[in-house]
């Protein structure tokens, strides 16, 4: 049972994803831009984040390179769970995840969702 | 105390104590200046207001004892909007700031600040291909460091020709004849003549074969850049 | 519409290729929604798994025409790698096992012998041939049946397609067809009724590597199947 923090821009996948975690014994909070999400960490400090790189406004980097810049954050795993295909993200997927200490990437349209359900259970258990 | 007011570019921020965070600033007359921004911690919104990435704020501060400072305000003058819409935009931006924040550990020059401006122009500009921007940063760092390679001359002192193919020793940072195997060639060397003479992206993306050549040249003077 | 000095066609290609990016997302949704019923009960399995691969196949089209449109732009610069024909065919042939099931057909791998390496764009290639399998599963003359993914060698090189009960497709047929892509509803009649674009999606991905889709024999069976050189460098161990 853990506290997930969901940065997804589209509703109807995100309101999937709540009642999905919620089945599988998780509490699950949702935020649909980066000021929302970093407001949302900083009331309800999440044991991992599950977030979407192309964002309304400021992108998932954006939010990464905020998020990381908060000492006491910067233990909390990160899964990119993201629409920009793997051959896009073949030039930033290092930095992602050496300067932004981004553990997981995966394709979204094809991350069923029992395999992120299990991606994370794994990232709160390490 | 005097208040100093400057254009800044923000490099990093970190936290420092329970409700202030430390923030790095490039600026054209100052260079780097460390300065605490007090109080700002979470309470404002972090991703907004004068203190944002890719953005160029006016900022008033105090100078310290210690080599911090205060930040007094900041006013958001421009903000580089584009480079937060495409992942490899946002990746390179975020690139090019960390390579300026080394670049500027111990002298910082104030030609830095119009460096990194002129590369968020760029990269706010979509028209302009990245490995465009790559090739062109890349040789103005080299430049400001002081590390120009020989553009006139090859490593036996003759003029570069126009017919010949060329490889790159790093040991005389010239280029060599090499006619079987060389990679590079007239149009190569043409293109970084613009690059190290002082053209903007803008301008070079304009040149025939411009990115083709660009990401031909990238390896090469990311070597430079490395060793230097 | 106001054009900024592009051409119609690449107002229309800019245009496409917006539309197929956007697709992916009720297409995702779909998918999720369909899992979700299984997980809380609400839908059978046959129905999620039907949804499923139809939604799957729809998301597969749509990624490799973002994949081809991307190699076709970087032609100059397309990185390839030595790839094994047959390592790539047996995971072609997982992609499409549930497509192939949900039509009640039989889905065999056929790799006679070893074959060498060739230079090719793996994720490409990839793309391009479940893109092929998706679009001839699809077009079956028939229910059940035996499609077949398959590698052999001919004087030319190594060839690697998929084929079935496809007797009545000629060469001429499928120049044909390709040359009334996306101006014909149904431009290849001959084999399929509906605007094939999952083979022409493939023929793209492999233009940019420099073959072609052709009307291929293979053991009495016809379809569609490209022809790759095995690189002369490079051998397995």
């Amino acid at each position: 049972m853990a506290n997930v923090l969901f940065i997804e821009p589209d509703k109807g996948l995100g309101g999937t994803y709540v009642q999905a975690f919620e089945h599988a014994g998780h509490t699950v909070h949702m935020a649909a831009t980066a000021e929302e999400a970093i407001m949302t960490v900083d009331e309800q400090r999440p044991d991992v984040v599950v977030m979407e790189l192309q964002l309304p406004g400021h992108n998932g980097v954006a939010f990464l390179h905020e998020f990381r810049s908060y000492n006491d954050w910067s233990d909390i795993p990160v899964i990119i769970n993201t629409y920009i295909t793997p051959a896009k993200m073949d030039q930033a997927r290092a930095a992602l995840k050496t300067d932004l200490g981004v553990t997981v990437i995966m394709y979204k349209p094809r991350t069923t969702l029992q395999r992120l359900i299990s991606t994370v259970n794994e990232q709160v258990r390490a | 105390m005097k208040q100093l007011v400057t254009p800044a570019i923000i490099l990093s921020r970190t936290d420092y104590g329970e409700a202030d965070r430390i923030l790095t600033m490039l600026t054209p007359e100052y260079g780097k200046v460390t300065l605490i921004a007090k109080g700002v911690r979470r309470i404002k919104s972090k991703l907004a207001g004068g203190i944002e990435l890719f953005s160029v704020s006016e900022i008033t501060f105090i100078k310290g004892r210690g080599g911090v400072g205060t930040l007094v305000s900041t006013r958001l003058t421009k903000h580089y909007s584009r480079v937060v819409g495409e992942l490899d935009r946002t990746m390179l931006g975020y690139d090019i700031i960390k390579r300026l924040h080394k670049a500027t550990e111990d002298e910082p020059e104030p030609a830095y600040f119009q460096l990194l401006q002129q590369a968020f122009e760029a990269l706010d500009n979509t028209q302009i291909p990245l490995e465009i921007i790559k090739v062109w940063f890349f040789t103005q760092l080299l430049q400001l460091g002081g590390h120009t390679p020989n553009l006139r001359l090859d490593s036996q002192g003759r003029p570069l020709a126009s017919d010949q193919r060329y490889e790159f020793s790093f040991d005389s940072m010239a280029f060599t004849t090499s006619p079987d195997y060389g990679h590079f060639n007239a149009s190569h060397i043409k293109l970084l003549r613009l690059c190290f003479g002082g053209n903007t992206p803008h301008v070079l993306s304009r040149i025939e074969s411009s990115e083709e050549l660009a990401s031909q040249l990238l390896p090469l003077v990311q070597s430079l850049q490395t060793r230097n | 519409m106001q054009y900024t000095g592009a051409t119609h066609s690449e107002e229309a290609l800019r245009l496409l290729a917006s539309v197929a990016e956007q697709l992916k997302f009720p297409l995702t949704s779909i998918l999720r929604k369909a899992e979700l019923g299984t997980l809380t009960g609400d839908l059978s399995l046959v129905d999620a798994n039907a949804i499923q691969m139809h939604a799957n196949a729809a998301l597969t089209l749509v990624d490799s025409y973002l994949l081809g449109l991307q190699l076709l732009s970087s032609q100059q610069s397309l990185p390839l790698e030595p790839v094994s024909v047959s390592s790539l065919l047996v995971d072609v042939a997982h992609e499409l096992q549930a497509m192939a099931k949900q039509y009640d057909m039989k889905l065999e791998l056929h790799i006679g012998g070893k074959y060498e390496p060739v230079m090719a764009h793996r994720a490409g290639l990839r793309a391009a041939l479940v893109s092929l399998g998706y679009a001839l599963v699809e077009s079956y003359p028939h229910a059940g049946g035996h499609i077949r993914l398959a590698v052999h060698r001919t004087p030319h090189g190594i060839v690697t397609g998929v084929y079935g009960d496809y007797q009545q497709i000629n060469a001429a047929q499928w120049r044909t067809a390709l040359d009334l892509k996306g101006k014909a509803a149904q431009p290849f009649t001959a084999l399929t009724g509906n605007a094939g674009a999952g083979l022409f999606v493939a023929e793209a991905i492999l233009q940019a590597m420099e073959t072609r889709l052709r009307v291929s024999k293979y053991q009495k069976q016809k379809g569609l199947a490209t022809t790759l050189q095995p690189s002369q460098q490079l051998h397995f161990v």
